[in-house]
């Protein structure tokens, strides 16, 4: 009784920094410039996250953090919009959203998609901030005793999984991840102040700012990618958006799809890797698989929204349990919200919710209040965004140019972060050309220090030992379930079903 | 099928090309960095091992597409070359010029090269993104968050006309002795 009485306690204490005045500003501000930017065709919320994040710097952490979900929301709930209208999936997770929102569109059904998907990621939120606030103490409670190896160890699981998890090649991945860890230790080492791969560089020396790295890559890199096409041959979607209000038979064919789509999202979302993309396809198939009539899956069927969508927003939120509990990123996404949250001066892992309870229950309070925002804001909000996606990517993407330019300028009132990215946008081109993901680049960029850190002083414990990882037992059993992760993949069964859960079946 | 064969339009040998020299690059600038032991590592430990580790890594994916065609979608599609230059480069460009000749000059000519890569260029829509965008990054960025911008180049040129007097023009005055 206890437990749940301390739980109500830190909730009500939650909502008592969520509901302050200013942090309900922040996190509506950062509601409507996440859907603002997540509308935008081919802009993902990691895409949308590093353009908006200089704009929070200047907040309190509380603040920044709050703003910072509301606008990871917002990105993938703007996302929604786009794909529902526009067929233009702005992230991977949003790609099954297209197959029979689009098609519910074409029907003249787009109201009836945008209400149904607003509702079920309402309903999908609400169930994972409750599931958050229980399951996040305890498992903090076990971070909090493990040391240096069992850190390791589950890094090595978390980008294992992520690799595993990750569309296409697993090989690649996993060479992306290295790169990323390798990308993430330039600059100055910690331990003998010798500075690494910086070329002669002085601003190198601090290492490469995270945003410049993922503004570069997805922002930079999807540009020049998206200009492949000639502009004239996209095609909006631009009629006239009726029916928003939800009608009851459609929520009574969509319960049943709601409630499993949270289900599965809910356990996707806390694997790491890419949570919402695997929940969404998985949902996806469930619901074909479950519908007694599923002949008008694809043509607009209205589960094969509210499956998805409620799996997708589930995902993205309990993503936020192994990032704050154990300080390991899930995804993309992820990283960035541990990366500002070092900007802020604050070192993620378990102890942040007992050094920080405000924070850490007041951000998830503000998840809740995020999600009823966006669908106050959304619902009469969605004409203004279907003008937006009247405006043609040759006006757009200028824009979005120049934003990457001010924000990575402002990082440091620098040049040289602006100059980095205009680089790495080049390289993040070329291994988008060669078929490597770059999302789980970026975990292992964010990794890296950690992970060289954590290996140093798990062998330094062990006076040079490398068996401390095997003799441990968490440690063990997270590499065991690293090595196993790998081992289903390898397997030709399992492998099979893999890809044919990512190819989704048109 | 199957056969050993060099098959340049396979994504994997391009991948596996970039992690080799990237894996190799990281080992090389490594061995200035002194190893250590397992029990101390030193600067060079853990970049030496994520080296060798890419090397392994970007053989196996290269040496793999020389046994298997390529699927549909691990085919190396053209390259988007004209953007792949100019969105870069305009991006650079207003990195060179804000600090000097300030937002107005540097947002302009950055508009102006991420333009260039369009094929109907439109007068009136680029002079509206232009001053949509400006105002945006002065009223926005530079008046709302503080971001340090000289809207023109104010006291900046005079600075960097000084910095380029004293860097070039004077030692050459005292060169030639005029």
């Amino acid at each position: 009784m206890e437990f749940f009485s301390d739980i109500f306690a830190n909730l009500y204490m939650g909502f008592g920094v969520a509901v302050s005045l200013e942090n309900l500003l922040y996190c509506f501000v950062g509601c409507l410039l996440g859907t603002l930017v997540g509308v935008l065709p081919g802009i993902g919320p990691v895409a949308a996250i590093a353009l908006l994040l200089p704009t929070t710097f200047s907040l309190p952490p509380v603040g920044a953090m709050i703003m910072l979900a509301g606008i990871y929301y917002g990105a993938s709930y703007g996302g929604s919009t786009t794909a529902v209208l526009v067929n233009l999936p702005g992230e991977s997770s949003s790609v099954v959203t297209c197959l029979d929102g689009h098609a519910m569109a074409k029907n003249g059904r787009a109201g009836h998609a945008l209400a149904i998907s607003a509702i079920g990621s309402f309903f999908a939120g609400t169930v994972c901030t409750v599931i958050i606030a229980f399951a996040a103490p305890p498992l903090a409670e076990v971070a909090l005793k493990f040391g240096a190896p069992e850190y390791f160890s589950l890094m090595v699981f978390g980008l294992i999984a992520s690799a595993v998890l990750a569309r296409g090649s697993l090989l690649k991945a996993l060479g992306m991840i290295f790169v990323g860890l390798l990308f993430g230790i330039i600059g100055t080492d910690v331990n003998s102040g010798m500075s690494r791969f910086t070329f002669g560089l002085p601003g190198l020396s601090d290492g490469i700012g995270f945003v410049v790295i993922a503004m570069a890559f997805f922002g930079l890199g999807e540009i020049i990618k998206n200009l492949e096409t000639p502009d004239d041959q996209r095609q909006v979607f631009t009629d006239k958006v009726a029916g928003l209000m939800p009608r009851w038979i459609d929520i009574k064919d969509s319960a049943g799809a709601i409630v499993r789509g949270t289900a599965l999202g809910a356990f996707f979302g806390t694997l790491p890797g890419t949570g919402p993309v695997v929940a969404s396809f998985s949902s996806y198939a469930v619901e074909k698989k479950v519908a007694k009539d599923n002949s008008q899956f694809g043509k607009g069927d209205i589960r094969g929204v509210a499956g998805p969508e409620s799996a997708n927003n589930a995902a993205a939120q309990t993503a936020f349990i192994p990032t704050l509990t154990l300080g390991i990123p899930g995804s993309g996404v992820m990283a960035l919200m541990l990366g500002a949250l070092m900007i802020q001066g604050i070192a993620p892992g378990p102890q942040v919710m007992t050094a920080r309870p405000d924070l850490f229950w007041g951000l998830i309070a503000s998840m809740w209040v995020g999600n009823l925002m966006l669908v106050i804001l959304n619902l009469p909000l969605i004409g203004m965004w279907v003008q937006l996606l009247k405006v043609p990517y040759r006006m757009l993407f200028p824009a979005i140019l120049l934003f990457m330019c001010i924000g990575t300028y402002s990082l440091n009132n620098s040049i040289q972060d602006p100059l980095l990215m205009a680089f790495f946008g080049v390289v993040g081109y070329a291994f988008m050309k060669f078929g490597c993901e770059a999302a789980p680049m970026l975990l292992g960029f964010i990794l890296g220090p950690l992970m060289e850190e954590n290996l140093r002083r798990a062998l330094l414990i062990s006076r040079g030992d490398p068996s401390v990882f095997f003799t441990r037992p968490i440690s063990l059993a997270f590499l065991v379930l690293a090595f196993a992760s790998l081992l289903i993949v390898v397997l030709p069964a399992v492998r099979k079903k893999r890809d044919e859960a990512f190819q989704g079946d048109e | 099928m199957g056969s050993f064969k060099f098959r340049s339009n396979h994504q994997d040998f391009w991948a596996g090309v970039m992690f080799l020299g990237l894996g190799i690059l990281a080992v090389y600038l490594s061995k200035d960095y002194p190893l250590g032991r397992a029990m101390r590592m030193g600067p060079g430990y853990f970049p030496t091992y994520l080296g060798w580790g890419m090397v392994i890594i970007g053989a196996i994916v290269g040496a793999r597409s020389f046994f298997k065609d390529p699927a549909p979608d691990e085919v190396t599609t053209k390259w988007a070359v004209v953007p792949l230059a100019l969105m870069p480069a305009s991006v650079a460009v207003f990195a060179l010029l804000i600090d000097t000749v300030g937002l107005v000059i540097a947002v302009l000519s950055m508009l102006i090269l991420a333009n260039a890569s369009i094929r109907n260029f439109r007068p009136i829509e680029f002079t509206v993104n232009f001053i949509v965008l400006l105002c945006i990054a002065i009223f926005v960025f530079q008046k709302g968050l503080g971001v340090p911008f000289n809207t023109f180049w104010e006291e900046s040129l005079g600075k960097a006309l000084g910095e380029l007097f004293s860097l070039v023009i004077h030692p050459l005055r005292l060169m030639f002795g005029s």
